[in-house]
């Protein structure tokens, strides 16, 4: 089973597709779950995930505004796509019938 | 600001400094917050490394006694070294010079003071080296323990007088040599000048070798890292470490300088290497 956070950067890898590589990663995670996402739990994070097989992770060419330096571009594997879904499912189950809202 | 974070993203591997220097580039963050992310990430780099025994087995066997023991050393050359150079910088008559006999006894003297300090430097290549090489990923801890340990380990005080002769403050606690020790330059700063010297800047030099050694070549590799443990052996020979073993003085001096003709011929081998 996934933790909490690895499922945050599993889903914003695979939204970003093609484009998803460190810095967006973050910018995305930062974005949309509305939570500081610090670079040393960033890529921990992504190399405990390759570690895992979930996600394939390589470097990418220099750009310049980047300072001619290279990304770290991320894929999303099929394995990680099923532990994803297996944890989404899972949070969607217990959450049924649940409501947090306070009164 | 910026060279701070360059120097801090040096703990990091190649691949990773370039691709967390490169987000920073990207994301502007301010300078403080840039550099807390830059060490964030290498502390839970070292806090994954040191999960394993490897680093604290390094640590206990290699960069604690291994800087202590340097240290001691350094502390006792210095102090051995500093009445030579006491005699001749402070009290310096141009006879020295002139008479054959006292220039003869000069040369001698300095020279051995030059061969003390080769030695120690030898020594802590070898140790830095060794250290290098068998920390791996945890190498920046096990450097900073080492060189706080061989910058300050002498803070604790000098061995006992049974813990071996020659780690002992031999010449401080001669009488005779208080004049060299009245003042602060050599009961203080020079110590420290010697172990910043000849214990630490070498031990981190060859701690860079090491890392640059190439892994594919088992020889090449090898090499470096046997003429170091020959070397680190002849120290714990010579300080009496090793009891029971007695080895000729000349033995012990070429095993000790071996790393240092290692050291020289490795110019000439790149240059070789690099016009084929």
């Amino acid at each position: 089973m996934l933790g909490e956070f690895e499922y945050l950067l599993l889903t914003a890898a695979a939204r970003l597709g093609d484009d998803a590589y460190g810095a967006a990663i973050r910018a995305e995670i930062e974005t949309t779950a509305a939570r500081h996402c610090s670079i040393g739990a960033l890529y921990t994070t992504l190399d405990r995930l390759e570690a895992k097989g979930l996600v394939k992770t390589w470097m990418g060419d220099p750009t310049p505004q980047r300072g001619g330096r290279p990304k770290r571009r991320v894929r999303v594997t099929a394995k990680g796509i099923e532990q994803a879904r297996a944890f989404y499912t899972a949070v969607t189950r217990v959450s049924r019938g649940v409501s947090w809202e306070t009164s | 600001m910026n060279r701070l974070i360059h120097a801090a993203a040096l703990l990091l591997s190649p691949d990773e400094r370039d691709a967390v220097l490169g987000d920073l580039e990207e994301m502007r963050p301010s300078a403080p917050c840039a550099l807390a992310e830059v060490l964030g990430l290498a502390a839970r780099r070292q806090a994954a490394q040191w999960r394993s025994p490897r680093p604290w087995l390094t640590l206990a066997t290699l960069a604690i006694p291994m800087g202590m023991l340097l240290c001691l050393l350094a502390r006792r050359t210095a102090d051995g070294t500093a009445i030579d150079l006491w005699l001749y910088a402070n009290n310096w008559v141009s006879g020295y010079l002139r008479q054959g006999a006292a220039r003869l006894q000069m040369t001698d003297r300095l020279a051995d003071v030059a061969l003390q300090y080769l030695m120690l430097a030898s020594w802590s290549w070898s140790a830095g080296l060794a250290l290098g090489k068998a920390a791996r990923g945890s190498l920046p801890l096990n450097a900073l323990v080492f060189a706080a340990l061989a910058f300050c380990g002498s803070l604790a005080g000098a061995p006992p007088k049974h813990f071996g002769l020659a780690l002992y403050y031999t010449a401080r606690a001669h009488n005779p040599n208080a004049a060299v020790f009245e003042g602060a330059f050599y009961r203080l700063v020079f110590p420290h000048l010697l172990q910043a010297a000849l214990v630490v800047a070498p031990a981190i030099f060859a701690m860079r070798t090491a890392r640059r050694l190439p892994s594919a070549h088992r020889i090449a590799a090898l090499l470096p890292l046997a003429t170091a443990c020959a070397a680190l052996a002849a120290m714990l020979v010579w300080c009496g470490l090793l009891p029971g073993v007695r080895l000729p003085a000349r033995l012990l001096q070429i095993a000790t300088y071996i790393p240092i003709a290692w050291w020289l011929v490795r110019p000439f081998r790149w240059r070789q290497e690099r016009s084929t």
